[in-house]
């Protein structure tokens, strides 16, 4: 149905960037969690608009600019 | 600026030296022209170095390990190991596959029971004074609780004791000695693991049970992983602690926020981003390389300002005040590239707790009458004293 992927983004971490800072976790629990190596992951993607905020605020903090938040096609 | 002021200015860059006093003083007008006018810089002091002080320049330098090698990563070089920060990959990526899963915000969760008794117990000595110096009598011996207690278990009392003295020496008053007394009693405690066997995972149970490129990690490399992780994890995080408490002291409305739980997601990063608790690190160049202009040859050192990157305006509004509710890039003050801080999940929960256990008790904190504040010079920002005073909660 629209009004739920509407806004719908793309999530994605470069994991040879990722150090694990693990500011995306902090800033976006919803969108992001750290693995059991210390590594960034997605935990959904493509992510409801209503996380869209909350996941580009991730992809500006984070420190080895390894997050893309993409508009999603769907 | 008069001219003469820059000419000052630049005279002063071009013999820095990062144990001066007087440098130390004028550090952040000295990095600042150094960004605008010449952002590599080269000094002799030290055994000569070339200054690397904007953001974009630093973050290259630390992710480029190939160029920028680390195995004289101390402003100071080490004569002994201290893997990982001395090494490069591969061996700095086992290592570091071995240490992140201990140090990941699920492991790190286990310790917050300590690190709240370890508070208390402090809080407890000076609550009724209605005054602190907050390094010698909060963050220090707290954060040296810690991690005494994290990464000796089983040590025994007495022998925690002495490493908590120890691992506090090396942060407030370091001598030679003292360095030689940490490593041995890091050496002690491996004999003794090694003799009664270690079966409950941790960090001795990965240094003692670890392989690099499939053999044994060799006892120097054991050795100085564990006085690594405790000289880095003290002396950064008791400095980030006490310069925050200095912030929320003479800065309006701050104490406020850190009364919202949601700071440490929030606001934390600021203030780690103003006050950098690692000021520098150093790299040998493996090639010639220009950088900026720069012409790095093989074999001289680059000192690798986090402080500087972190006030480089071009990268941060307003870089050299707190600037709360925008959003703030990435930071540099936990480090760039296959060497960022390994402990950066176990300093920041010591840092939330610290200060819900404080601002549980006490309110209104504010510098004590004629609280001298001066910042050390040499590795770390760090204040020499924090000296406060508070209301006490209800």
């Amino acid at each position: 149905m629209a009004f739920v992927t509407m806004g719908a983004v793309h999530v994605s971490i470069d994991t040879t960037r990722c150090q694990g800072h693990g500011r995306c976790a902090i800033i976006a629990p919803h969108v992001f969690d750290v693995d059991d190596s210390g590594k960034g992951k997605v935990l959904v993607d493509p992510c409801s608009g209503k996380f869209r905020a909350a996941a580009e605020e991730a992809e500006f903090s984070c420190p080895e600019t390894a997050i893309t938040v993409a508009s999603s096609s769907i | 600026m008069t001219a003469e002021d820059t000419a000052k200015l630049g005279s002063m860059l071009h013999t820095w030296e990062y144990t001066s006093v007087a440098h130390e003083r004028l550090k952040w007008e000295i990095f600042g022209y150094a960004r605008g006018q010449c952002p590599v810089a080269r000094t002799e002091e030290g055994g000569g170095f070339w200054l690397v002080t904007r953001y974009d320049d630093v973050k290259r330098v630390l992710e480029d390990w190939q160029t920028f090698s680390s195995t004289e990563s101390g402003i100071t070089p080490s004569a002994v190991s201290l893997c990982p920060i001395t090494d490069d990959p591969p061996i700095q990526t086992a290592a570091r596959q071995l240490l992140n899963p201990l140090f990941s915000r699920g492991a790190v969760a286990k310790y917050e029971p300590t690190m709240r008794s370890a508070a208390r117990t402090l809080i407890a000595n000076w609550i009724d004074r209605g005054s602190v110096e907050l390094l010698t009598e909060f963050s220090g011996p707290y954060i040296a609780t810690i991690l005494t207690e994290a990464i000796f278990p089983d040590f025994g009392p007495e022998n925690l004791e002495r490493a908590v003295h120890l691992a506090l020496a090396s942060s407030e008053d370091p001598s030679p000695q003292v360095f030689i007394d940490l490593f041995g009693i890091c050496a002690e405690y491996l004999t003794a693991a090694r003799e009664r066997g270690v079966t409950e995972d941790g960090v001795v149970y990965r240094l003692l049970n670890g392989a690099f490129d499939g053999a044994p990690i060799p006892q120097d490399k054991q050795l100085g992983m564990l006085v690594i992780l405790m000289l880095g994890g003290l002396e950064t995080t008791r400095a980030a602690i006490g310069s925050i408490a200095y912030r929320v002291a003479t800065s309006p409305g701050i104490e406020d926020r850190l009364r919202d739980p949601d700071w440490v997601r929030r606001d934390l990063d600021e203030f780690l981003r103003l006050d950098s608790p690692v000021s520098c690190m150093a790299r040998v160049a493996t090639r010639d390389i220009e950088l900026n202009g720069a012409h790095i040859k093989a074999g001289e050192r680059v000192q690798v300002r986090y402080d500087s990157a972190n006030r480089d305006s071009t990268r941060f509004r307003d870089a050299d005040t707190l600037v709360f509710d925008e959003p703030r890039s990435g930071h540099a003050a936990f480090g760039f590239g296959v060497h960022r801080c390994v402990g950066s999940n176990l300093a920041r929960l010591q840092i939330e707790i610290a200060f819900d256990e404080l601002l549980r008790q006490v309110r209104n904190l504010r510098l004590a009458p004629g609280a001298e504040i001066t910042w050390m010079p040499g590795n770390s920002n760090v204040l020499h004293a924090v000296n406060l005073e508070f209301d006490r909660v209800g």
